[in-house]
C-alpha cells in the first residue's frame, strides 16, 4: 500500500491541510532556549507549562523524509512538489517571510539528507529541486514577494554551495539568480538585484 | 708591505674561496628549485587527472589548483632579489680579481704569445657568465628553459596548450569550463519592429586560446555566423597587484545581430559551437537549445556536447584548413576563405534576415571589439 502514489499524495496533503500562516503557535507561544534574549524575562515556571502545538508541516516533512529512505524516487518527487504546491498556495504578502522561512527550512533538510552518502539518488533529486526552485523564483518575482525572494536567495545560495562542494552542476541555480538579478534591477530593487549578484558570484567561491 | 711574489697567489685563493661560495649558491637554488618543481607537477598531475572526471562539477576545483599552481611557481620577490644581487656581486668580484692576478704579471710589450696566455681568462669569464645566465633563469621559472617543463600557470587556462602538450581529453576540460550561449535583446532606437540582439558566450572557467565557429539558426535561415579566435588577457591586479592566471564567470562578446522576430522563437531556434583547438584534429561540437530569460536567451544547461568527426582540419602558422566538411553546419563553408587565428573575432549575419533588406545584398563581415567582461 505505501507504493500507492494516490494514497501518498492523499496523505500528503491530509497532512498539511490545516497548515496556516500566520500560525496559531504565534498567538500560544512556546519557549525556545535558543531564542532567549532577555535572561530576566526567562521564567523557568512558566516555560515548563508550555507544550508546543501540533505542526502539520513536521509531518508532511517526516512523510517526505521516510520515501527518501524507502524507496523510489517518485514518491519523493511527488512529496516534494506537494510541498512546493502548497508554499505556493499559501503564500502572500502578509506572510511571505514566516511562511517562506518555515517551508525552505524543510527543503534544506531534505537536500541534506539527499546528499547521505546511502542515498542513491543524489543526482536526481539536486536535479529536480534546481527545477523546481526555478519555477519558483519566477513565481516569487511575478508576485513580487521580495522579502520572500531574499530569504529564498539566501537558502538556495546555501544549498547551492553545498552542492558545489559535492560537484553537483549549479547552471540552473546561476541561471535563476540571473534572472531575478535581472529583473530586480528593471524593476528598481537594486538591493535585491546586488544580493543575487553576490550570491552568483560566490556560489563556486570555496 | 706584502710580498708582489705571493700577492698573485692571494688573490687567486681569494677567488677560489668566491667560487665555492658562488657554487654553493647554486646548490641552494638547485635544491629550492627541485622542491619547487616537484610541487609544481604534482599539482599538474592532479590538474590532469581532475579533468578525466569529467561528468562532475570541478570547476571550482579546477579554479583552485590553479591558484595552487601560482603559488607556487611565483618566487617570493624580496629574496629572488637578494639571491640575484649577491650573485652579481660574487661574478663581478670573481671576474675582477682574476683580471687584476693578470695584470699585476704583466710585461710589455704586447705580442702574440700573450694572446694565448689570456685566452684561458677569457674561457673563465664566459664560463662563469654562462653560469651566472643559468642561475638567474633558473631562480625565475619563466624562460625558455624550464617553459617547457613546467609551464606558466596562464598556460593551464590555455585549451590549445593543454591539447598540444598534454595527452588529455579537450572535451573533458571544456566541460568544466562550462561555455554557455546568451542572447540579449535591445530594441532598436529607429526602428520599433526590430530587436538588436548581443550574442556572448559565456564561460565559467576563463580557458581560451581556441577557434570558433558559432551559428545560430532554425529550419528557415541562418541569423548570425560569427568566428575567431578566443584569446584573453587578465592584467595584474591593479590595487594588490597579484597575477590572474585565471577568472571566473566571464563574457566573451561574439557580435551582435538585429532581427524583426520576437523573444517567441520557434521551437527549432538552435546554435551549433566548434571549438578548434591546435593540438587535435576534429573539432568538439556543441548543440545548444534555448529557454527564455527576462530580456535575454540564455542556452540550457545541458547542451550536447559531441567531437564532430566529419571534419578534419588542421592549423599551419595560424591558419585554420579545413580538410573535410560537415555540410550540416550553415554557413560554414562559404565563411571558411575567412578563418584565421590572429586573436579577434568576427561576426557575419545575412542580412536578409531583416525585412527591410533585400535578398541579394551582399554579407558582411565585421569585427567585434568589444573586450571580454566579467559578469
Amino acid at each position: 500500500m505505501y507504493y500507492d502514489t494516490a494514497v501518498f499524495v492523499q496523505n500528503i496533503r491530509q497532512a498539511l491541510s490545516p497548515l496556516v500562516f500566520p500560525s496559531p503557535a504565534q498567538a500560544d507561544p512556546y519557549m525556545d532556549l535558543a531564542k532567549v534574549k532577555v535572561i530576566e524575562e526567562f521564567d523557568p515556571q512558566e516555560a515548563c507549562r508550555q507544550a508546543p502545538s501540533s505542526d502539520p508541516l513536521v509531518q508532511a516533512l517526516g512523510l517526505v523524509l521516510e520515501t527518501m529512505e524507502k524507496g523510489p524516487f517518485n514518491m519523493t518527487r511527488l512529496g516534494m512538489n506537494e510541498l512546493f504546491k502548497k508554499y505556493l498556495f499559501l503564500i502572500t504578502e502578509e506572510n511571505e517571510e514566516e511562511c517562506t522561512q518555515r517551508f525552505f527550512d524543510c527543503f534544506y533538510q531534505l537536500f541534506l539528507s539527499s546528499l547521505l552518502e546511502s542515498y542513491p539518488f543524489t543526482g536526481l533529486f539536486w536535479e529536480y529541486l534546481c527545477l523546481t526552485l526555478a519555477t519558483v523564483s519566477e513565481y516569487l518575482i511575478e508576485k513580487r514577494l521580495i522579502t520572500a525572494g531574499q530569504i529564498f536567495l539566501k537558502t538556495v545560495f546555501v544549498m547551492g554551495r553545498c552542492a558545489t562542494q559535492n560537484c553537483l552542476p549549479t547552471c540552473t541555480i546561476q541561471h535563476l539568480m540571473h534572472n531575478m538579478e535581472i529583473w530586480a534591477r528593471e524593476e528598481g530593487y537594486l538591493e535585491f538585484a546586488d544580493c543575487a549578484k553576490n550570491h552568483r558570484f560566490n556560489l563556486e567561491c570555496l | 708591505m706584502i710580498k708582489t711574489s705571493l700577492y698573485t697567489f692571494i688573490l687567486i685563493s681569494i677567488t677560489g674561496g668566491l667560487l665555492t661560495l658562488l657554487s654553493s649558491v647554486g646548490i641552494f637554488i638547485s635544491i629550492t628549485m627541485q622542491r619547487r618543481l616537484e610541487r609544481l607537477q604534482e599539482t599538474l598531475e592532479e590538474f590532469i587527472n581532475l579533468s578525466y572526471g569529467s561528468d562532475a562539477n570541478l570547476t571550482t576545483q579546477m579554479y583552485n589548483l590553479i591558484e595552487k599552481y601560482q603559488l607556487h611557481y611565483i618566487y617570493p620577490k624580496q629574496p629572488q632579489g637578494l639571491i640575484l644581487r649577491y650573485i652579481d656581486l660574487n661574478v663581478f668580484f670573481i671576474l675582477l680579481l682574476w683580471s687584476f692576478a693578470f695584470i699585476m704579471n704583466y710585461e710589455p710589450p704586447f705580442s702574440l704569445p700573450l694572446i694565448m696566455q689570456i685566452s684561458p681568462l677569457m674561457i673563465g669569464i664566459f664560463a662563469t657568465l654562462f653560469f651566472r645566465r643559468l642561475l638567474r633563469n633558473t631562480i625565475s621559472l619563466e624562460n625558455p628553459l624550464l617553459g617547457t617543463i613546467v609551464p606558466p600557470p596562464l598556460k593551464l587556462r590555455s585549451i590549445s596548450f593543454l591539447s598540444h602538450f598534454i595527452n588529455l581529453s579537450v572535451m573533458s576540460v571544456l566541460k568544466q569550463a562550462r561555455l554557455s550561449l546568451m542572447l540579449t535583446f535591445n530594441r532598436c532606437v529607429d526602428d520599433s519592429d526590430a530587436w538588436n540582439v548581443a550574442v556572448d558566450l559565456k564561460e565559467e572557467l576563463s580557458c581560451d586560446d581556441f577557434f570558433y565557429y558559432l551559428a545560430l539558426y532554425d529550419n528557415t535561415s541562418c541569423y548570425f555566423a560569427g568566428f575567431g579566435e578566443v584569446i584573453c588577457r587578465f592584467p595584474s591586479d591593479p590595487i594588490t597587484d597579484k597575477p590572474v592566471p585565471v577568472c571566473r564567470n566571464i563574457n566573451i562578446p561574439l557580435g551582435c545581430f538585429m532581427t524583426d522576430f520576437s523573444f517567441d522563437l520557434g521551437t527549432d531556434f538552435q546554435a551549433k559551437l566548434l571549438i578548434f583547438t591546435r593540438g587535435e584534429k576534429h573539432p568538439v561540437q556543441y548543440n545548444y537549445r534555448f529557454m527564455k530569460g527576462r530580456g535575454f536567451l540564455a542556452s540550457r544547461t545541458d547542451p550536447v556536447v559531441t567531437v564532430n568527426r566529419r571534419i578534419v582540419y588542421n592549423i599551419k602558422k595560424d591558419e585554420l584548413n579545413v580538410l573535410s566538411f560537415d555540410p550540416n553546419i550553415p554557413r560554414f563553408q562559404e565563411l571558411l576563405p575567412h578563418f584565421k587565428l590572429n586573436g579577434s573575432r568576427y561576426y557575419f549575419y545575412p542580412l536578409s534576415t531583416i525585412r527591410k533588406q533585400s535578398k541579394d545584398s551582399p554579407p558582411h563581415i565585421q569585427i567585434c571589439r568589444k573586450g571580454v567582461f566579467i559578469d
